[in-house]
């Protein structure tokens, strides 16, 4: 397969000791490889000049889904202040609070990030956060989809229901929406609400289930572990944004029983 | 491939109206389909029309599809204003018109658009709370439906989504509470399964955006300086506002294409907020009923590639969006559009609005032109002829469409993919 040279470049690599090291790296079938010895290669890509850094990762960007979508809608003045025109091989788009598809691709390409993922896909609307992936380019995409408050989940609690069979239904929700992990956002919290329970702390019981947000962290990062899914249990926890929430933010912590966690958008659960 | 003898299919999802019901079961037999259960009128018709024969027309004579395809891409590319609309496709054809458009600097709209900017110009200046269909199957305790009987355009409505056999929590989908506000409804779906008739409030429709302005006062504890209000004494505005308070989930539903007058956008935004009010005490959403046409599905992808919906130009400074000046008919009547492409894949009877500028039309076989276009291109319909995607009027949920029959159609999305690539060919 194609050995690919990348000649000359400013290389930058903290996790090998390179700081601004010029030098050639060198590709074979997709991977990176020791200069090879007595070997042209296939492409010889001269990029003197330039840096040469590592793909970066945003693993939480909202860019995908129904709610990216009403953001969208009610930013007609947001999209006027950021229009962006159709070039030799871009498209049209907006950009701003809620770019568009087409310029989230290209800025987070010019920004040097390889990888993106939206991390609150609803399961019913999986379909739609994977069109809208689909219509960014360039950058590679996932996402994690979200459990927690959805009534499967809490009856199957509220039922006493084998840790096991809560794990099934964690796989296949993974598998059906094709995720690579699972979100949890305000736990309990959001079906709380549609029973007009207008606040949920962490050992406070959901009105109609009796499951506390406590009870599905655990829950949700035992699964989780049990089957190997890399990515820990991803949390925007109880209280977002409520004075006095830290509480809430340890007691998720000691929830998760020493499991891995993340917690995301930790500065407005602090 | 095709098999003679008839198939049977169930899960069948139907695109002909906004609720997207996928519960049809429908019988295939070469191209004739019947629909064998979950029909409505707008399904058996959508369904069960004989497919005509379609062969491309250049200026009414047939042609083959490659010579349609460069005709259109020669009236594209020579056009210093194109429209694009009537945008009644799926989520392949949206995406590869919008493709189209961007390459010849068109204005994208829909044919649904002016009933639809009642709602999008209310979303856009502050926003509403809606709700899903699962939820108020689910949830509803109470329904009030203003200015709309609902089953006109979404024949299943009451079926599917209120006279359910049960819910989630217990509650008794037979108890649910029926509100009509309007005059002239037909308010027959709206009678429970035991018998119960709904209320109906007899007003003026025109006027209920007075009626909303009303309650919001009621609930504020505002002073009222009128007794009347949309043709009904305050004290039923008050009655009913109360009715709502004491809902556990309340819903109002409405249907933008009924609210047909002047300013429409004014009574969607009091009744949002209204129902923002609402959930300070309890829960209550609105349910905008629509997607008809698959205008969901084109504004939505129109969206989220762009950030802007419909009545966008794809100008040379990037996309504009004008709500009033790129309205179709506007564009068409004063002369400034100087080509027309019109896309109408799920019902032949809506086809281009009269004009004479120069125009393109990918459309359901069958349609009928009050003047020839200069090129015509049959399409197929998605659900029947082909796959695809179409998003149901909750917006939350895409559903996948099958393949029911075998057919020589290309799809919208073949169509404008193959006039896109004769433009860029030419470098246009």
């Amino acid at each position: 397969m194609a050995l690919i040279r990348l000649k000359g470049g400013r290389v930058y690599d903290p996790a090998n000791g390179a700081d601004g090291q010029v030098r050639d790296l060198w590709i074979r079938d997709g991977r990176i490889v020791p200069a090879p010895v007595g070997e042209r290669p296939d492409r010889d890509i001269d990029v003197s000049g330039r840096v040469v850094m590592a793909g970066a990762i945003d693993m939480h960007t909202h860019i995908g889904g129904g709610k990216v979508n009403i953001a969208r809608a009610m930013l007609p003045e947001d999209h006027r202040g950021d229009r962006v025109p159709r070039g030799e091989l871009t498209r049209s788009s907006c950009g701003h609070a809620a770019p568009g598809t087409l310029v989230t691709g290209y800025r987070y390409a010019e920004m040097g990030y390889t990888a993106c993922f939206e991390p609150a896909i609803l399961p019913v609307n999986a379909r739609q956060a994977h069109m809208e992936m689909g219509d960014t380019p360039i950058v590679d995409k996932g996402g994690y989809v979200m459990l927690g408050s959805d009534d499967f989940l809490l009856r199957l609690m509220a039922g006493g229901a084998d840790q096991k069979l809560i794990n099934d239904y964690v796989a296949w929700t993974l598998h059906a929406a094709r995720c690579i992990g699972i979100k949890v956002v305000n736990p309990g919290g959001i079906s709380a609400f549609k029973f007009n329970q207008r606040r949920l702390n962490v050992d406070e019981e959901h009105a109609y289930y009796r499951v506390t947000p406590r009870a599905i962290v655990r829950t949700l990062a035992r699964a989780i572990h049990d089957l190997g899914v890399p990515h820990p249990l991803h949390i925007h926890a109880s209280n977002l944004g409520v004075p006095g929430n830290v509480d809430s933010t340890l007691a998720t912590i000691e929830a998760a029983e020493g499991l891995p966690i993340h917690l995301t958008h930790i500065q407005f659960h602090s | 491939m095709p098999d003679t003898a008839p198939t049977s299919s169930e899960n069948i999802t139907c695109p002909f109206c906004g609720l997207a019901c996928d519960d049809l079961a429908a019988k295939v037999s070469g191209s004739a389909v019947t629909v064998q259960a979950g029909a409505c009128p707008l399904a058996e018709r959508g369904f069960q029309i004989p497919p005509t024969s379609g062969a491309p027309r250049v200026r009414g004579t047939a042609r083959a599809l490659a010579e349609a395809v460069a005709q259109a891409a020669a009236l594209l590319g020579a056009a210093r204003f194109p429209v694009l609309s009537g945008m009644a496709t799926d989520l392949a054809g949206a995406r590869a018109l919008l493709a189209l458009a961007d390459r010849c600097g068109a204005v994208v709209d829909h044919m649904n658009s002016r009933a639809k900017l009642r709602n999008l110009l209310a979303v856009q200046d502050g926003g509403w709370i809606t709700t899903t269909l699962s939820e108020v199957r689910n949830r509803a305790d109470l329904l009030v439906l203003a200015g709309t009987a609902a089953v006109e355009r979404f024949p299943r409505f009451f079926e599917r989504c209120v006279w359910n056999a049960e819910t989630l929590f217990g509650l008794d989908p037979g108890n649910r509470d029926i509100v009509y506000l309007g005059r002239g409804l037909d308010t027959r779906a709206g009678t429970a399964p035991g018998g119960r008739p709904p209320r109906v409030l007899e007003c003026d429709i025109a006027r209920l955006g007075e009626a909303f302005a009303v309650m919001r006062a009621l609930l504020a504890g505002s002073p009222l300086q009128r007794d009347e209000a949309a043709g009904l004494a305050v004290a039923e505005w008050q009655a009913l506002v109360e009715r709502m308070k004491a809902a556990r989930y309340g819903v109002v539903v409405w249907a933008a294409p009924d609210l047909d007058f002047p300013h429409a956008e004014l009574t969607v935004q009091t009744l949002a907020e209204l129902i923002k009010d609402l959930n300070r005490v309890t829960r209550f959403a609105g349910l905008p009923l629509g997607g008809n046409d698959g205008d969901f599905t084109a504004n939505g992808v129109e969206m989220w590639q762009t950030g802007f919906p419909f009545r966008t130009r794809f100008g040379a400074s990037g996309p504009d969006y004008d709500p009033y000046h790129h309205s179709t008919e506007r564009l068409l009547a004063t002369g400034e559009a100087d080509a027309l492409l019109w896309v109408s894949s799920f019902d032949e009877r809506r086809g281009p609005p009269a004009s004479a500028v120069p125009t393109v039309v990918l459309g359901r076989p069958g349609m009928r032109f009050e003047r020839e276009p200069e090129v015509f291109i049959p399409v197929g319909v998605p659900g029947l002829d082909h796959a695809g995607h179409f998003f149901r009027t909750d917006k939350v949920v895409a559903l996948p469409l099958r393949k029911l029959r075998e057919s020589a159609l290309p799809s919208v999305a073949e169509a404008a993919a193959a006039i896109e690539a004769a433009l860029a060919g030419k470098g246009g």
